[in-house]
């Protein structure tokens, strides 16, 4: 029971801390404006710029189950995760699964790894230089990666998990979002 | 030439592989054969998992994960080839090679009984709520108190199963015995149901071994307990045959190439004859500190030469004038080069000349060159004994080459180009 009650409180910690952040001075690389993130329902507006090379939104996955996973290409964790994250997306996508990778690392590495693990999923550029910055912003103080915060289908976020996400953590805290109807 | 054949398919088909999304290469697809042995896709990925690269791979271009693949590729057939010719000499027969392989199969059972020991201690709930009670609000100080409990009580049951597992035994040491300078290889140290550890056991592989009965006492006890637990495992029955073949199949090619690697080695004249044949190995090359000024044709090279030899600076002139980017952002401080690594007029240009001295001009597809040697690091001899390691590395290196295309002409070895196939396919 004790445990339990530590995991929740940290999991309202880290809900806390993400959410403050939010509330914050908006993301470095994105465009976010505060006044749209208090638009419900809706992602957080904030843009990176994707592997294809176009600027994107997070507003472009409003109404999915959005899991937004950092990382890097010399994370070993990290790509072992990504090939996880592959088969969730091939697996869940249909019930409104959208994983949303933000590469804390150069292009060219991150385009890389993306062939070679058969990323199914968009892959985003985080603006070099600016990561733990970015990482705090999302409420990693600590800079360790991987990290993923979920959304749940209305934009509202969910949580967040630091290392990696495995299936127990899957089934406990994303599953359940798929199943909600909204 | 048919090595360098063998690479080049091996590269192409690793080429074709790097990209596993493009072509839908089945699962475990045989990439080549080697005699009886084949080596399948799934055996490069276990490679590759294992292999020092395995993070780095991913991030890789596509070129780099070809040529490592290829690479990888190669190793997994040579050891193929390897293993078939350790079978045919019998070095798997060899008293070495069993000794071997049983050290690591007593290695193993005795981790598995420890492991599973240890996996069986719990924390009482007791101890639970006294450590909570202890360290309120200090996650990090409860682990630490949690892990000293689970490490002494690891400790403790370790010492109860030892001395469980030696009654049940019936263990007898013959203290007595153990008399420095009295005994025999043969010398019966202990023994037991099973299990019998002589003097000659009990010291191992150790060159001139301690004559000192505290050692040797430590030494016995040692491999007392490694046998009592590795016996108790062997006896709960526990399969080891998949890790124990799968460490056959790799040791067996290392003994063969390190069998080999002596003999290439062991003539007492063998590598300073390789010595003598490569003068590389005798002397370092002489490095100069070269001064550069480059110009676009041969009239202003004539002209910038007349002004230099009347005693302007060629490094001025080079910030001013010369052509060559580098060069001019240097100011025709070009650092220091190897004898041998320039371009062969340059270096022929500037051989015979003093220190300072301005060359003549020497045309090269980069334009009209004048050159002077600013300062020189002489050439040094370096002896045989000093070079000793990088001999032998070479020597290795050019005996291992002509053995491996021995051997594939040996045990046929043949590249599996569906792959191929299928890139013509994509590319029409």
């Amino acid at each position: 029971m004790n445990r339990q009650k530590w995991v929740s409180l940290l999991g309202a910690v880290l809900i806390a801390a993400v959410s403050s952040s939010f509330a914050g001075s908006g993301s470095a690389t994105g465009s976010g404006a505060e006044s749209k993130e208090k638009q419900a329902p809706s992602l957080p507006d904030y843009s990176y710029k994707g592997l294809d090379g176009e600027m994107h939104s997070l507003t472009e996955w409003n109404g999915k189950v959005v899991l937004l996973n950092f990382w890097a290409s010399w994370c070993a964790p990290c790509l072992n995760e990504i090939k996880e994250f592959v088969r969730y997306q091939e697996q869940y996508g249909k019930q409104g699964l959208q994983i949303i990778g933000l590469g804390l690392d150069e292009a060219r590495k991150l385009k890389n790894v993306a062939r070679t693990l058969g990323i199914n999923y968009p892959v985003l550029v985080a603006e070099p230089n600016s990561n733990r910055k970015l990482l705090a912003k999302w409420g990693n103080s600590s800079g360790l990666i991987p990290y993923t915060v979920f959304f749940d289908k209305s934009g509202k976020l969910s949580g967040a998990h630091k290392g990696v996400i495995d299936d127990q953590t899957f089934e406990q805290k994303i599953l359940p979002l798929l199943e909600d109807p909204e | 030439m048919k090595l360098l054949s063998v690479i080049k398919r091996c590269l192409l088909l690793a080429a074709i592989l790097a990209a596993p999304q493009s072509y839908a290469i089945a699962e475990s697809q045989v990439l080549a054969t080697a005699g009886e042995m084949s080596v399948t896709d799934d055996d490069l990925k276990s490679a590759m998992a294992s292999s020092p690269f395995a993070t780095q791979f991913p991030s890789m271009d596509r070129e780099d994960q070809a040529l490592l693949r290829g690479s990888l590729l190669q190793r997994l057939v040579a050891s193929k080839l390897l293993y078939q010719e350790a079978k045919r000499l019998e070095i798997d027969k060899t008293e070495a090679f069993q000794q071997d392989v049983e050290t690591f199969r007593l290695g193993l059972l005795y981790r598995h009984f420890m492991d599973k020991l240890r996996e069986g201690i719990r924390v009482p709930e007791d101890v639970t709520a006294s450590i909570q009670q202890q360290y309120p609000n200090d996650t990090d100080g409860a682990a630490a108190a949690r892990a000293a409990y689970l490490s002494d009580r690891y400790r403790a049951m370790r010492y109860l199963t030892i001395k469980n597992l030696r009654n049940k035994y019936n263990i007898k040491v013959y203290e007595s015995r153990i008399q420095p300078h009295q005994m025999s290889d043969d010398t019966v140290l202990l023994e037991g149901d099973g299990i019998l550890i002589t003097y000659k056991h009990a010291v191992g592989n150790q060159v001139n071994p301690p004559q000192n009965k505290t050692w040797l006492m430590e030494r016995l006890y040692k491999r007392a307990e490694l046998l009592v637990i590795a016996k108790a495992a062997n006896d709960e029955g526990v399969d080891l045959s998949d890790r124990l073949n799968s460490y056959r199949g790799e040791r067996l090619p290392a003994m063969m190439i390190e069998q080999k690697q002596r003999e290439w080695i062991s003539g007492k004249d063998t590598l300073k004859k390789h010595y003598d044949a490569h003068p590389e190995f005798s002397r370092t090359m002489e490095r100069w500190h070269i001064g550069q000024i480059v110009l676009s044709n041969h009239e202003d090279a004539e002209a910038v030469s007349q002004r230099i030899k009347a005693g302007e600076s060629l490094f001025l002139l080079a910030g001013e004038l010369s052509i060559d980017p580098y060069g001019k952002r240097m100011r025709g401080d070009m650092g220091w080069v190897k004898e041998g690594a320039g371009h062969p007029d340059i270096e022929k240009a500037v051989s015979g000349l003093e220190d300072n001295q301005l060359s003549e001009i020497v045309q090269t597809p980069a334009g009209f060159h004048l050159v002077m040697i600013l300062e020189r690091s002489p050439s040094l001899k370096r002896t045989f004994a000093s070079m000793r390691d990088k001999v032998a590395q070479s020597l290795i290196s050019e005996k291992s080459a002509e053995y491996f295309n021995e051997l594939s002409e040996r045990y046929k070895v043949v590249w599996n180009l569906i792959g191929e196939k299928q890139a013509q396919t994509e590319k029409h």
